[in-house]
């Protein structure tokens, strides 16, 4: 079981980058400790309409960080894991023989490669790499605008885990 | 209809970086009840208890706190107080109306941008915050760690708002 990382509110005036680095990594422990635990139906069940699964959403979570730290940021190898030209969300849909140990493992991955690849880096650095598919000329985000996207990106979906989790096992909170 | 705000720019400095995420996000729930009729806005999904009229009715209360109260150390009547119940933001009543919740935070948006604006972001809370039994915790905090926290918060409750949302009329997204 993930440990929840420590609390924001232990560094309520603390400077840019132990700030920043502080809510993300808090969030990343919140986001895992709603997914650990399920059991492979439960890392399956939908709210409908809605078609998000935790299994789904930790996936997800994988290619974000794949997709801003390794490629764009580091500018390193990395194709994407799950999704492709057979399915641009491949992330989503997990095959039946898909497991969260495995998805958990590959999410771990990455946080590990994004923490080591950011670590007293200046907020003001620009992404190292854009994809070959980027639409906007010169779009080349901070390191500030990246970390600040994947708090409320991770915050959001842990939103969506929130119910998720209460529907799977009743579990709520951080 | 609330307009959606720019997408954050993606090299300017701190205090910009930080308020156009806020505002991006404080549109995007605003969006999320846009249209909604009394009934709509009492829809649960799954266990939890969580509505889209607890949702706006809880954030004009949190924009009160962490703004006008904590950070500029005004004394308003709180929002929604109810001696006999802490979370009466969540509890509303039958006669409690969404244009009423959507009117109160519209306006506590706007003291909140008021209050950003002559607000140094190391500048810390007029008083201490947190809880008062914990003393790790009860403090004062720094805008900066404000504007975080209340990114981080309204993207949480978007991805409540999400599901709710989907639930109601299949609409997703931002």
């Amino acid at each position: 079981m993930t440990e929840l990382a420590p609390d924001p509110e232990l560094l309520p005036a603390a400077d840019e980058d132990t700030t920043l680095h502080s809510f993300l990594d808090y969030y990343r422990s919140v986001f895992l400790r709603k997914a650990e635990g399920l059991s492979e139906a439960q890392a399956r069940l939908t709210l409908a309409p809605s078609e998000l699964t935790m299994l789904g959403l930790v996936r997800h979570m994988t290619e974000v960080e794949r997709g801003w730290f390794r490629r764009r940021f580091a500018d390193q190898e990395g194709a994407p894991l799950y999704y492709g030209d057979h399915d641009t969300d491949g992330d989503f849909h997990p095959a039946a023989t898909d497991t969260l140990d495995d998805a958990l493992a590959a999410l771990y991955a990455e946080i590990e490669f994004a923490r080591a690849a950011t670590t007293g880096v200046p907020m003001g650095t620009l992404a190292a790499g854009m994809p070959a598919t980027q639409r906007i000329p010169g779009w080349r985000p901070t390191l500030r605008w990246i970390t600040v996207h994947m708090i409320e990106e991770y915050a959001r979906h842990c939103g969506h885990a929130d119910l998720l989790r209460e529907a799977a096992d009743g579990a709520t909170g951080d | 209809m609330t307009e959606l705000a720019p997408l954050p720019t993606v090299r300017s400095a701190e205090r910009q970086t930080l308020e156009e995420f806020l505002d991006y996000f404080r549109s995007v729930l605003l969006r999320k009840a846009d249209g909604l009729d009394e009934t709509q806005v009492r829809q649960q999904v799954g266990a939890s208890s969580i509505d889209m009229l607890g949702l706006i009715r809880h954030m004009a209360l949190v924009e009160q706190s962490w703004f006008s109260h904590a950070l500029a150390g005004g004394t308003q009547p709180e929002l929604w107080a109810d001696s006999n119940d802490p979370d009466a933001d969540w509890h509303h009543g039958p006669d409690d109306t969404l244009a009423v919740a959507l009117e109160a935070l519209h306006v506590q948006i706007t003291s909140s941008r008021a209050v950003v604006a002559a607000t140094a972001l190391d500048d810390v809370t007029a008083t201490d915050v947190g809880p008062p039994d914990n003393p790790q915790r009860f403090g004062r905090r720094s805008l900066r760690w404000v504007m975080v926290h209340m990114i981080e918060e309204y993207a949480r409750h978007c991805g409540h708002a999400d599901l709710i949302r989907e639930a109601i009329d299949g609409a997703t997204g931002d």
